[in-house]
């Protein structure tokens, strides 16, 4: 934090602040906690400046009476837990167990999590993976919070457990510019409205992994995923002829697995006889590559690959 | 110091393409001169704007005094061209703020910089000083990893910061320094306590 220009550095506290705030965002989250413990000055320091840590990933669970946050920065895990017992709260964090007699859990975590954000200012993360799907008075607040800070979480790869309803809510607070992979699990349920694939997030995301959904949306909303698991409620002949033409055409697509209720039978006749080794193998637009159809029990499989990773012949 | 004794920062002169190219002389606050390829330069955004407005030809740079750059020593200096001179020709690195930013230390960054605490931050001062991008990312980040793992205490060592108590003691004795009736009035206060008086009223 040198202010001289010609100061010749002693010690970390002596380097200009903008080298500083660098040192300190490549530290990571746990040993910037660590830092901040060192010395009044860098703790200030720390605080004000905020440097923008790397975090891999933040795991936010809440459950009935209990609470579960995890955060990966450089390497290094920090996890809390919080666990409502009759009596008491035990709470877990760096190795060490204590009882509380504060069983608000939730407000625990809200302040946990609230310490997590206060201490950046781009709200940067690789992963984020939240589940409140049993307790959604954390999301009430958690998105109060996210509103009040006017705070946009950035995400590349965000992982919900939760209902359409509350992925709704909840992927606004995502920068949409920054979204690449959308993991989308929780309990069975159907979705049929366009809400969700109307979300720029949805647009722009390139990777796609959804358990226990049934979609009764147009399958033309999944056919710019480069990866994409999902599963449809009917597939018609339509469908497969249409994915196929959009990912034979796409440069970037690389492989769907799309799971289904119904098959119209026009759908399972709709490419004629395998072609080889009971698929189906057609060139792209790109003459050096194939896109391999192929389908299992409830189940087909687009998938895109060179043209000398198959038999040519197949194809000519 | 004469140019044929100089410390010349070495070059690879396979990699020097046939057409002549400008090397200018530079000079520490400690009169170390360094002989620095035109290409090489530019990663330093500080160093390239000030040849630019200077203008020289070669036999400027030949008949001229060395530009002097007085705030840094020839030890750090020496460091800094010679990452300039294998870096030379790259692109420099531009913060789009991208998330996450990946910094990684190549082979030859990492034997460079296996130096000392002092003498690392004082290279991170100087790629500061003369805004050379990637030499202060990896410098900052080779810096950062050394928290890795460690307690406040191993910390305070390995960043050679002073405890709060110290600090406070070097500020008291900074103040005392700047003021020497201060610590006579201090020393009296004491002897009078001692004494027994409340003397001062």
């Amino acid at each position: 934090m040198s202010s001289s220009a010609t100061t010749s550095p002693v010690s970390l506290l002596d380097i200009p602040e903008l080298p500083l705030k660098l040192i300190c965002s490549y530290v990571g989250f746990k040993s910037l906690q660590s830092l901040r413990l060192v010395s009044k000055p860098l703790c200030h320091f720390i605080d004000t400046q905020k440097p923008s840590v790397e975090i891999d990933d933040f795991t936010i669970r809440i459950n009935h009476d209990s609470m579960q946050l995890k955060l990966t920065s450089c390497g290094l895990n920090s996890h809390l837990l919080a666990h409502v017992l009759e009596k008491e709260m035990l709470v877990c964090s760096g190795g060490r167990i204590r009882g509380s007699e504060n069983k608000d859990y939730l407000n625990y975590a809200f302040n946990a999590v609230k310490f997590v954000l206060n201490t950046q200012t781009t709200h940067t993360f690789k992963r984020l993976e939240y589940s409140d799907e049993f307790n959604p008075e954390f999301s009430k607040m958690f998105e109060k919070f996210l509103t009040d800070q006017n705070i946009i979480l950035r995400v590349c790869e965000f992982s919900f457990e939760g209902n359409e309803h509350q992925a709704l809510r909840f992927l606004p607070f995502l920068d949409s510019n920054i979204l690449k992979r959308f993991n989308f699990c929780g309990g069975s349920e159907s979705i049929s409205s366009d809400d969700l694939t109307k979300l720029e997030h949805w647009k722009k995301a390139k990777h796609l992994s959804i358990n226990n959904k049934v979609f009764c949306v147009s399958i033309q909303n999944f056919s710019h995923f480069e990866t994409a698991g999902f599963c449809m409620h009917t597939i018609t002949a339509q469908d497969l002829i249409y994915l196929r033409e959009k990912y034979s055409q796409s440069p970037d697509f690389s492989s769907a697995i799309i799971s289904y209720r119904i098959l119209e039978p026009a759908a399972a006749q709709v490419f004629g006889e395998p072609s080889w080794k009971d698929k189906w193998v057609f060139r792209c637009y790109d003459p050096n590559f194939a896109l391999i159809i192929d389908f299992a029990y409830q189940h087909i499989r687009f998938h895109r690959t060179h043209i000398s990773s198959t038999t040519l012949s197949v194809i000519e | 110091m004469s140019v044929e004794n100089a410390p010349v920062v070495d070059v690879d002169e396979a990699a020097i393409p046939v057409e002549k190219k400008m090397y200018y002389r530079f000079e520490s606050n400690d009169k170390k001169e360094f002989r620095v390829s035109e290409l090489a330069i530019q990663q330093s955004e500080t160093l390239n704007r000030l040849v630019e407005a200077m203008g020289y030809t070669s036999e400027d740079v030949e008949n001229k005094p060395a530009i002097a750059i007085e705030n840094i020593d020839g030890k750090t200096l020496k460091l800094v061209f010679q990452w300039c001179e294998h870096h030379k020709g790259e692109a420099i690195p531009v913060d789009d703020g991208s998330v996450p930013k990946i910094v990684e230390i190549p082979e030859f960054d990492a034997k460079l910089m296996d130096i000392d605490n002092g003498l690392l931050f004082k290279l991170i001062w100087a790629a500061d000083y003369l805004n050379i991008v990637q030499l202060l990312n990896v410098s900052c980040k080779k810096v950062a990893n050394m928290a890795q793992g460690k307690t406040p205490a191993q910390l305070r060592r390995v960043y050679l910061l002073p405890s709060d108590e110290e600090d406070e003691a070097a500020k008291r004795a900074a103040q005392e320094a700047q003021d020497p009736r201060a610590r006579e009035v201090e020393e009296e206060f004491e002897e009078r306590k001692r004494q027994g008086g409340n003397s001062f009223f």
